[in-house]
């Protein structure tokens, strides 16, 4: 019970948070506040929106997860998501898009093999954004706390250059790229929602890493390199290796988030369009405990209090995104060791 | 030339500030993830209250009370818990972001740009106000982190923390106190940066205070080297302003500049010091 403690105080200081903005600045909180918790059960919509949006974290927070596992902590989520994103977007609306496809005559180029490209190019740029602080971290022992934040940071403003300019699309309003084509779309399984199968994936490739972790020898090197790396270094496990790889892979599971978020979510890369997923996946992967199969549970509670906590502001018409309040609470919360219920003995 | 020094050193009395804080955390072992938020939500306290009564000291104070005090509870919560405080210091710049967005909609019904009415003239703090604190600052806190007492133990609660607590000296009072001392520097950067510009924008520390833990390193943990390294990133703030004036750089890419500046300080560094051995 008591490991439950800690994600359930940091649920429940989340809904607290909530309740509280919404009590000080709505013009009728009550209204507000009932939408918070009718809203997102009303409709396949909401349902299946939630879903999807848990899908997304899900795959994230997977990554989150793999690298506290490995020792090392991914702080460049939101990057890696979004210039993932992009760089997918790019690559299904370029070629493969409706101009492309005017150049180039329909079905010039294999639709699967044009998705495949977009797949592992997505994957490549996140993974190539967290291998950055991972090898710096193994050979220069640069914090990788510091360095993926702040190579994040950097790259940001650069994606939404790249987007405002570049590659806009400039025949919309929106700040955005093109579309990607009909046929990269995947296609929603409840509909009105973008519901897809993207959450099932996310779903089994969370299980999959868990199983890899627990049941073969590289998992159990992987994991006790991370939480015990000098009792690894003494057994000869390759500590700095599992650094990397655990980066890498953190940042790879990113760069699937970003790829996801458009074929089945957006299906065009607008700007800011990571919106926090990073940081909520982080938030996820340490509620979770970095326990892999606890993540899928804690996507879905975190994605709906997301959505619950969107509908109850709009209900309210202070247009007003609570997101980063609710992160800030929760991850304040997680990252506790423990809650001193008891004095602790002196 | 005779423009260019006091454009300089204006710029750098903020970055300086949030320095002197980072380092004093870093002496306590807990680095000030938090800088960045804390400076921005110094700066819309500082922006809110002086709107409000009219008086820039009174902001000052607000903004100095407002961040001293959540800090002060946060690092109580991370020894009470034994919360790591990277994450708690992240969590800061997240709750920064949200709060002061909400605040603003709330009190002031934008989400932009909260202006000073003009009424309020700054006379409280002339301009060179804020430089010329900041280094009178940098050398009582070098002096003060040298030869005395508290610097004493300061330092090695970040080295050798068992050694305070065989003294029967709690660290954790003097990790709490780095956290206070690092948000009131945070606040007087975020009060200069405010009251400079005469108005609150989101978003208002643009990365200094990443900026400032790059300059902790940068200057090897030394007061003197670190004013240094604020020069150096105060003389590149200011070119790449001008370069943005040019038009040369897309303006939403330049904000990553201190970012990538701040990382490769931190690549470097090891680099360089191993150099050295």
């Amino acid at each position: 019970m008591k490991r439950f403690l800690i994600p359930i105080v940091a649920f429940a200081s989340g809904l607290i948070a909530v309740s509280l903005i919404l009590a000080f600045s709505a013009g009728n909180p009550g209204v507000a506040i009932q939408s918070f918790f009718t809203r997102p059960f009303s409709s396949w919509w909401y349902i299946g929106n939630t879903l999807n949006m848990a899908g997304l974290l899900i795959l994230a927070a997977t990554g989150s997860s793999l690298a506290l596992r490995g020792g090392t902590f991914n702080l460049g989520g939101e990057a890696q998501i979004y210039a993932s994103a992009l760089v997918t977007a790019i690559v299904l609306s370029g070629p493969a898009g409706p101009a492309g496809e005017a150049a180039l005559g329909h079905g010039a180029l294999p639709t699967l093999a044009i998705f495949a490209t977009a797949l592992a190019a997505a994957a490549f740029t996140g993974a190539l954004l967290a291998f950055i602080p991972g090898i710096l971290k193994a050979g220069i022992y640069c914090s990788e706390l510091l360095s993926s934040f702040l190579l994040s940071a950097a790259i940001v403003p650069v994606v939404d250059y790249l987007i405002a300019g570049p590659f806009r699309d400039r025949t919309g309003n929106l700040i955005a790229t093109e579309a990607i084509g009909k046929a990269f779309r995947l296609s929603p399984l409840l509909r009105p929602s973008v519901f897809n199968v993207s959450f099932f994936i996310a779903i089994g490739l969370a299980i999959l890493a868990a199983i890899i972790l627990k049941k073969t020898r590289e998992g159990y090197r992987f994991t006790v390199s991370g939480t015990a790396p000098n009792f690894a270094l003494f057994a000869g496990f390759p500590v700095g290796s599992v650094t990397v790889t655990s980066m890498t892979l953190s940042g790879l599971f990113h760069g699937l988030t970003g790829f996801f978020a458009i074929t089945g979510t957006w299906y065009m890369c607008h700007q800011s369009l990571s919106a926090g997923m990073g940081w909520s996946a982080l938030a996820v992967a340490l509620i979770a405990r970095s326990n892999l199969i606890a993540v899928i549970p804690a996507a879905i509670l975190y994605a709906w209090l997301d959505t619950a906590s969107d509908m109850a502001f709009l209900s309210s018409n202070s247009g007003f995104d609570s997101t980063s309040i609710v992160q800030a609470i929760i991850l304040l919360v997680v990252s506790a060791r423990f809650l001193p219920l008891r004095r602790a003995p002196k | 030339m005779n423009q260019l020094i006091p454009a300089i050193l204006t710029m750098a009395a903020p970055l300086l500030f949030a320095t002197l804080g980072a380092l004093v955390s870093e002496y306590a072992g807990v680095l000030a993830v938090f800088m960045d938020g804390a400076i921005t939500l110094a700066a819309f306290a500082c922006i809110a209250v002086t709107a409000v009564t009219g008086s820039p000291l009174a902001g000052f104070f607000a903004a100095i009370g407002a961040t001293v005090f959540l800090l002060y509870l946060i690092a109580r919560f991370n020894e009470a818990t034994g919360a790591n405080p990277f994450i708690t210091g992240l969590s800061v710049n997240l709750l920064a972001n949200g709060l002061t967005s909400w605040l603003s909609s709330v009190l002031f019904g934008t989400r932009g740009v909260i202006a000073l009415p003009s009424r309020v003239t700054l006379t409280a703090f002339p301009r060179g106000t804020a430089a010329i604190a900041a280094f009178a600052v940098t050398l009582v806190l070098a002096f003060v982190l040298k030869f005395t007492r508290f610097g004493l133990n300061l330092r090695i609660t970040g080295t050798d923390p068992d050694v305070l607590a065989s003294r029967g000296i709690p660290a954790s009072r003097y990790r709490i106190l780095s956290w206070c001392i690092a948000a009131f520097f945070a606040a007087c950067a975020g009060t200069e940066l405010a009251l400079s510009l005469g108005a609150w924008v989101p978003n208002i520390s643009a990365g200094r205070g990443w900026t400032a833990l790059a300059a902790v390193y940068l200057g090897y943990k030394n007061p003197f080297l670190c004013m240094i390294a604020v020069f150096l990133f105060a003389a590149a703030e200011y070119s790449t302003n001008v370069i943005q004036g040019t038009g040369y750089l897309p303006a939403t890419a330049v904000l990553g500049i201190p970012y990538i500046l701040a990382l490769l300080a931190f690549i470097l560094i090891p680099v360089l010091k191993k150099r050295k051995i």
